[in-house]
């Protein structure tokens, strides 16, 4: 766990040299179990001279956060007691400030089905805070019921919609993550309000985060994976609320979602930049580089194919301990993730080389020598398959 | 397919010792059916007076899987039962379950069953079986299918062939995950023929799949009247790492997760049980698992029990009471 727990409103930052920030839509999901600390522990820390302030705020249901980006409906002008002015403001708001380059959000709420309201009048919606029935004064109260209607939950294709919105109204270097939640839970099998379990409906959920994110590029932490690989029966408290070693392994992969986002890793001074060997999946442990589609100098943009790579004899458990390989192999294509130059090539075609390995330094100017590259970012890239049926990863 | 991969596993219950030789999959007794049954894992038990319970289990090694529930189920004395794994993965897609329902011509398959080395009884529709007749020197059975067990794993995977002109569907082979035709067909010549014959039609349509189970599990109401069990499939990927989208066309967790969703539908609307494997594998921890589809002894385990639950359900067996202090 952190040493600080992180609450909406919070702000942490070291020195400030941009205006970048990350913007933390702190559900219960990211607040009880510590995720939220954890992942600003983590990426303040990995950024000593620290460039980046990161801000927690009140998390949302996806229809709300899709409203606070694309107000389409205009406000009462009676507004709510004066009390809840803040409140009422944020709901409304873009929570995305200038220099933002990326805005962590989570399903929590449109799984547990959080209370939001829908104004009878003008159709807009609230989402008051969780504990508002004990905290909020009667003359709010009153307001509320008297001028707002419950919202019935929306169904996962509809929070698919709005995912989808919402990523392609943010700015351009405005990168939308979402965590998934677990799909297994004590209490999956209670009906939600479309009938079907709970279970069913966070998988609705993950698939339609899943699709949005194919679609659109929205930044996934699978919660589900992550919690899987160590048993959710055990490491899943309640919904929402997840085992220290869960919440630490879904802090560092959104932590290093986050690290690898270009606005993000160029606030670190440095020229050099690492390309190493793609992991593929647990089954990959060495690469064969078989093709560089750059030369030394050579400048590369975001998408643009780096090398052909292929992975021979996959490691398999099934036969382990066995002497024997599966004898299978796999082609890929590295795609560079964001712009840069090759400046030298550390390995030929036909070399193999471990996963991890160092293949290849880049720079960000093409011109400058990079220097020492032991201690700098690595160079992000995807992989691709690039043969006859290229949407099966296990067809091999 | 090589003879190695046609040679039978078979585990007998009907003794201690045999038992706990399974249990620790150390030994397993190795023999040849001949032609008779193309490939089998086997557990059978002789205890009880009642009328013997055939399951039949039809998939890859998640079904065959359930084997392990053989020396749990022989604690239920009240009848002899036969718990055999009738087919593989390249025999398990539904478009070929549903293709047996009506047999192709066998001057159609001959010559395929041939070049391709084929096992026996490929395009039999062995999922209609009525009953398991275990080898006659065993001096047992027949066993009548009561309960025949499926599997959407190889759906969500395995890519597919159909003959250019008859429209035959075949899928020669090879490791569980759709393999290299080139390496899973050794015969150079068989291999050109192959190539010039059949076309890949790929994976299978998730709306496709769902019509075929449909049609399977009416047909096995209707010809042999046993309860139908299907399972789903892990839905993520064990050990993978986050993945940015946009260099992913159609990732496989997504395509899983739509066909475990679909199932779920379609057993409701067909009222038939549905051992969750998903929900088990992440329960009890995913991090041991080779990949999405195979199990460790423990999730296998827990995955019986669940079967064996729905077994007793189904009225299959009854419950045994525990015995009291």
């Amino acid at each position: 766990m952190g040493e600080e727990a992180i609450t909406p409103q919070d702000s942490f930052a070291g020195k400030m040299k941009t205006p970048t920030n990350i913007v933390l839509l702190a559900g219960p999901d990211l607040v009880q179990s510590g995720v939220g600390s954890r992942i600003k522990d983590r990426v303040l820390a990995a950024l000593p001279e620290s460039a980046l302030e990161i801000v927690a705020a009140a998390g949302n249901a996806t229809t709300i956060l899709d409203q606070r980006l694309n107000p389409s409906t205009t406000r009462a002008e009676s507004g709510p007691p004066p009390v809840l002015g803040e409140w009422f403001q944020s709901m409304f708001e873009s929570p995305v400030r200038s220099g933002t380059a990326a805005l962590l959000h989570s399903l929590h709420y449109d799984l547990v089905g959080s209370a939001v309201f829908r104004n009878r009048a003008e159709g807009y919606l609230v989402q008051p805070p969780d504990d508002y029935a004990s905290h909020w004064d009667s003359d709010a109260i009153e307001w509320l019921d008297r001028d707002f209607e419950l919202l019935e939950q929306p169904d996962a294709e509809n929070v698919g919609m709005m995912l989808k919105r919402v990523a392609t109204t943010l700015p351009e270097h405005t990168h939308l993550v979402v965590l998934n939640t677990s799909t297994v839970f004590r209490g999956g099998d209670k009906p939600s309000p479309n009938g079907e379990t709970m279970r069913m409906l966070a998988n609705r959920l993950a698939l339609a985060l899943d699709t949005a994110a194919v679609d659109t590029g929205i930044l996934t932490v699978d919660v589900d994976r992550l919690v899987a690989e160590l048993g959710a029966d055990e490491h899943v408290i309640e919904l929402g609320r997840y085992s220290e070693s869960a919440s630490e392994n879904i802090a560092e992969e959104a932590s290093e979602l986050i690290l690898d986002l270009p606005e993000v890793a160029d606030l670190i001074e440095f020229q050099g930049m690492q390309l190493l060997m793609p992991r593929y999946d647990r089954r990959t442990s060495v690469g064969i580089i078989e093709k560089w589609h750059l030369s030394p100098g050579s400048a590369v943009a975001d998408g643009d194919p780096m090398f052909d790579l292929r992975f021979e004899d996959l490691h398999s458990r099934l036969t382990e301990g066995h002497g024997r390989k599966t004898g299978r192999h796999l082609r890929l294509t590295a795609i560079a993730a964001s712009d840069g130059f090759l400046h030298e090539i550390m390995v030929s075609e036909g070399e193999s080389v471990p996963v991890g390995d160092l293949v290849a330094i880049m720079s960000r100017e093409g011109s400058s020598h990079p220097g020492d590259v032991s201690h700098s970012r690595r160079f992000r890239v995807g992989m691709r398959r690039d043969d006859a049926d290229r949407t099966s990863r296990e067809d091999v | 397919m090589n003879r190695m991969s046609r040679t039978v596993r078979r585990v007998i219950g009907t003794d201690s010792a045999v038992e706990r030789q399974a249990r620790s999959a150390r030994n397993l007794v190795r023999y040849r059916l001949g032609k008779t049954v193309s490939r089998t894992d086997l557990f059978i038990s002789p205890k009880g007076s009642g009328v013997p319970l055939g399951i039949l289990l039809m998939g890859a090694c998640d079904v065959a899987a359930l084997t392990v529930l053989g020396p749990r189920l022989a604690r239920y004395p009240q009848r002899p039962f036969c718990l055999a794994s009738m087919a593989s993965a390249p025999e398990s897609r539904s478009d070929l379950f549903v293709q047996s329902l009506n047999p192709p011509d066998q001057a159609l398959t001959r010559e395929v069953t041939e070049r391709l080395d084929l096992v026996p009884g490929y395009f039999e529709p062995r999922v209609l079986m009525k009953e398991m007749k275990p080898p006659h020197q065993m001096g047992i059975g027949p066993f009548p299918v009561g309960a025949v067990v499926l599997s959407i794993s190889i759906d969500t995977s395995r890519t597919m062939y159909r003959h250019r002109e008859n429209g035959l569907l075949v899928d020669p082979g090879g490791w569980w995950l759709s393999g290299d035709m080139g390496e899973v067909i050794a015969d150079k010549a068989a291999m050109i023929w192959f190539a010039k014959t059949f076309e890949k039609i790929g994976r299978i349509d998730l709306e496709d799949s769902m019509k075929n189970y449909e049609t399977i599990i009416s047909a096995i109401r209707k010809t042999s009247g046993a309860h139908v069990i299907m399972m789903n499939v892990l839905s993520v990927d064990p050990g993978a790492g986050s993945l940015d989208y946009k260099f992913a066309n159609s990732p496989n967790k997504i395509r899983r997760r739509e066909f475990n969703i679909a199932l779920n539908e379609l057993s409701q609307r067909l009222d038939f049980p549905l051992i969750d494997v998903d929900r088990i594998t992440k329960g009890s921890g995913i991090a041991g698992q080779a990949d999405f589809v195979h199990y460790t002894p423990d999730q296998k385990r827990l995955i019986a029990e669940e079967f064996l639950r729905m077994l007793v359900d189904a009225g299959l067996f009854e419950p045994v009471r525990s015995r009291s202090r």
